[in-house]
């Protein structure tokens, strides 16, 4: 039971972590940095918790706070650059932060970080304290591990309200104009490089808080966790599951996740998937699994009418 | 001083060639300014010097007293200038409402606060842009494909659709390039009177065309461009009769671009 | 021991130098950033470790053989996954990730093959040293570098006085008036990827020899300093692929012989250098303006 629990609560922190990719690719950027967002995010975190005792509900936001903060020079530099230039220089991001996490002794080198303080631990000294016994005929760990799932889903859910408000909002047009065509939009008044890095911004902060809750979900965190095939990964999610879409990410990380679960004793293997499933993907259908058309026939079907603004005035000032 | 657009001497190299050489004009506000001079005379060159999209090698721009030479695209339409592509380039998945709205950008203010906890100013702002936006579909005829992908639209009115999106920002000078191109002759007339009717809402108009029937019935004055270089300005009337026109253009016919 | 050093990057920088002209020699004339590349160069070593470890052949047809291996693979991918990419009017998205894809698919059919753990690769070598003044060179390096340079010599040779190399120098300039002039443009973008996935197989040999050893995961760490060379150097430009590798090789060895603590590093030199330089010229040392794609 608690396997399946923590399972699904990966799939959330894949989700969120899908999302920090799809946010960038919403302005047509391709980013391999966010395995480097997310390292920060999760060191950061683990760091805080265990040398400065900050709690989780402190930690994990700073390290989504720091990985923006760091998000923001980086992306400055590395955003006049054509969307090729910038997947390399992310990835060379990432792959540094991985060397320098191998190197510094606060970061524990090679070995990385162990014993930061786990959420579902932590959780449950807390409802022992205050309840008799679990409900729900669960054991006081199965629903710890509950609750995690319940913070994660939470969290998965906000960063995606978040980001379907802003899509339909005067930023998210102004991401889609940029992704669709970067010079039309700057000839219609748009500051092209403040909202590139917005969004760079914005999906480093999701991914350093996702880094950051993976670094309170498992015990221990390396330099490892966090390179070019975590990279790799997060871009699958997208590119399987929905590009255009919001929902797309979180489906690609559910499916994704789901697989590898499966697949788990062979990490190889699974890469091996990934890989293949990218190459068809981009060939046979770019858009990914689920696309803007299909909720649009979704509504049809449904009734519900297509967006419309309220009835205005007719010719005019 | 009272021009609108000052430019002087306004140079573009490319490598040893001169793409536009050392032009010169002054646009008054309230006036229909067209553009014309045979392929590869420069004209969408001078277009994209104008509007910040390429750095000038050379020269002056002055818009309403300020020189944009060197600021980004976006900050001249800030300040007033707005444009259309000689390819169109709409936003094609959009639909045709959408692109106007992401005209209606620069002068919004709701910011990534404003989009995601939705104000009553910020719906108020909202709701005025869809208004005005609607508006501008109206003007252009396009009021009933407000919902429609703007790259399904058959070509004409992907034309009026890039107009609408470009007054869409406000501007005192609207720069178009080619509007008339693949337009048959009721459709050119339909354009002449759109354009007159922007005129008549304040906008200032400098066009390119090849269409000499649009040209010289819409426009106040022409200049003329030829390999670079302006070789006439005047009224219509003058430049028709204009022999360095008339030896630039040699052996072509007027009428529609290809 | 500033000689020395040099020295020690220069042959080293050889090496990123051969990989970075393949990743430049294909963006010439497919406007794609093959990454992959890298794990051609990786096979190129494998080619060359079952050449050597497995039949016991020498150093010159191991070499060899890694070229071709590696030149084989790259025809492959080239009617696989490259032309496919090319029929479409994808974005330009789409064939990075597909490369990328394919990277990955063949990064990990290596481990499943072989293993990720790096296996022993000695190549029968005289182990003496030549000393020319205050410099050392081992036999190793001597190899290394003289081999890097006398390919890179020959690229330069070949596309500069051949058929093949001008029609490769028409391609990449503009394929379209390429083939309205009479050129096979098919045969020779499959000829280019050919021609540098041999170079990054030939480089995948030499460092096994420098290291004394190959892996399956070779490919990652290389490759991604082939893509920071090919961006300092300008994408598309030959002779600053062969700079930029030189000087990371150069930098790499300084970081190593200056910084006791700093030795770690020495991966992460490449691309810390790359930023500095992006920050202050957008379009590399080298190269033209990256924002103007070169076919608009």
């Amino acid at each position: 039971m608690s396997y399946y629990l923590q399972v699904a609560t990966f799939i959330c922190i894949s989700g969120i972590l899908g999302l920090s990719v799809y946010l960038v690719l919403s302005t047509g950027q391709l980013t391999l940095g966010n395995a480097g967002f997310m390292l920060l995010g999760g060191y950061t975190a683990g760091l805080l918790a265990i040398r400065l005792g900050w709690p989780i509900w402190l930690t994990v936001p700073a390290g989504g706070l720091l990985a923006a903060v760091v998000a923001v020079p980086l992306g400055a530099a590395t955003l006049r650059l054509r969307g090729v230039y910038l997947a390399i220089a992310t990835l060379g991001f990432t792959q540094s932060l991985v060397v320098i996490a191998n190197n510094l002794t606060i970061t524990g080198g090679a070995l990385g970080l162990k014993d930061i303080p786990n959420l579902a631990a932590r959780l449950q000294r807390f409802l022992r304290g205050v309840l008799a016994e679990a409900p729900l005929g669960l054991t006081m760990a199965q629903f710890a591990n509950l609750l995690v799932l319940l913070i994660s889903a939470a969290l998965l859910g906000l960063a995606y309200w978040l980001i379907v408000r802003q899509g339909k909002s005067r930023v998210g047009r102004a991401f889609t104009a940029i992704r669709t065509d970067e010079v039309a939009a700057s000839a219609m008044g748009i500051n092209t490089t403040y909202y590139k890095v917005l969004a760079f911004a914005q999906g480093a902060f999701l991914a350093g808080v996702a880094g950051g809750m993976m670094a309170h979900l498992t015990y221990f965190i390396g330099p490892n966790d966090f390179g070019f095939s975590r990279a790799v990964e997060m871009l699958v999610f997208v590119v399987v599951g929905g590009t255009a879409v919001p929902a797309g990410p979180v489906l690609g990380a559910a499916l994704l996740r789901a697989l590898s679960e499966y697949l788990r004793e062979a990490k190889d293997l699974r890469l091996i998937v990934y890989g293949g499933l990218m190459m068809l993907m981009v060939l046979v259908r770019p858009q990914g699994l689920l696309t803007p058309g299909m909720f649009a026939g979704w509504r049809r079907r449904l009734g519900l009418g297509p967006r419309r603004p309220a009835p205005g005035k007719g010719a005019g000032a | 001083m009272s021009a609108l657009l000052r430019v002087q001497g306004l140079t573009r190299r490319f490598g040893g060639l001169a793409a536009v050489a050392d032009v010169s004009l002054a646009i008054e506000p309230g006036e229909i300014f067209g553009l014309i001079g045979p392929n590869g005379a420069g004209k969408t060159t001078c277009f994209n010097l104008i509007t910040g999209l390429l750095p000038p090698s050379a020269g002056s721009v002055e818009f309403a007293g300020r020189s944009v030479v060197g600021l980004a695209p976006y900050r001249v339409t800030e300040m007033g200038m707005a444009r259309t592509f000689q390819n169109i380039r709409l936003f094609g998945e959009m639909t045709a409402l959408e692109n106007v709205l992401v005209g209606t950008h620069v002068r919004l203010r709701a910011g990534v606060f404003g989009g995601i906890i939705r104000t009553p100013s910020v719906r108020r702002e909202e709701s005025a842009a869809r208004e005005r936006a609607m508006g501008l579909l109206d003007l252009v005829g396009l009021a009933g494909a407000a919902d429609l992908p703007a790259a399904g639209l058959p070509y004409g009115r992907q034309r009026r659709l890039e107009i609408a999106r470009a007054l869409a920002t406000e501007p005192q000078l609207l720069c178009l390039d080619e509007p008339a191109a693949g337009m048959n002759e009721s459709e050119s007339r339909e354009l002449m009177d759109l354009i007159r009717k922007i005129r008549e809402r304040g906008v200032t108009v400098l066009l390119i065309e090849h269409d000499m029937h649009v040209v010289m019935n819409l426009c106040d004055r022409v200049a003329v461009l030829n390999f670079g270089q302006k070789i006439a300005e005047g009224t219509p009337a003058q430049i028709q009769v204009d022999p360095a026109v008339i030896e630039a253009y040699l052996g072509r016919d007027d009428g529609a671009a290809d | 021991m500033f000689l020395q050093q040099l020295l020690n990057g220069l042959t080293q920088g050889g090496t990123y130098a051969l990989i970075a002209i393949g990743y430049t020699l294909i963006f010439g004339v497919l406007e794609i950033i093959n990454m992959a590349h890298g794990e051609v160069f990786m096979i190129g070593a494998m080619v060359g470790y079952a050449l050597v470890m497995l039949l016991g052949w020498g150093l010159v047809p191991a070499l060899l053989g890694g070229m071709i291996g590696a030149a084989l693979l790259g025809a492959v991918l080239e009617f696989t996954a490259l032309r496919a990419l090319r029929r479409k009017g994808v974005s330009n998205l789409a064939p990075l990730i597909s490369t990328i894809g394919l990277g990955m698919v063949l990064q990990n059919l290596m481990i499943r093959f072989a293993g990720a753990e790096p296996l022993p690769f000695r190549v029968p070598l005289s182990s003496g040293v030549l000393k020319l003044g205050p410099l050392q060179a081992t036999a190793t390096q001597l190899v290394v570098l003289g081999v890097s340079l006398v390919l890179m010599i020959l690229l330069q040779w070949t596309l500069s006085r051949t058929g093949l190399g001008r029609a490769v120098r028409a391609v990449s300039e503009n394929a379209e008036t390429a083939a309205l002039l009479g050129v096979n443009v098919s045969g020779i973008v499959l000829a280019t990827v050919m021609l540098a996935s041999a170079l990054g197989g030939a480089a995948g040999v030499l460092v096994g020899v420098s290291f004394v050893s190959v892996s399956a995961v070779m490919g990652l760490g290389y490759g991604l300093k082939g893509l920071a060379v090919i961006i300092l150097g300008g994408l598309g430009n030959v002779s600053g692929a062969v700079a930029g590798g030189l000087l990371i090789g150069v930098l790499e060895a300084m970081t190593v012989a200056y910084g006791e603590a700093f030795s770690g590093y020495k991966d992460a030199v490449a691309f810390i250098f790359l930023f500095l330089i992006l920050v202050v010229r957008p379009q590399g040392l080298f190269g033209q303006n990256a924002a103007v794609t070169r076919r608009s």
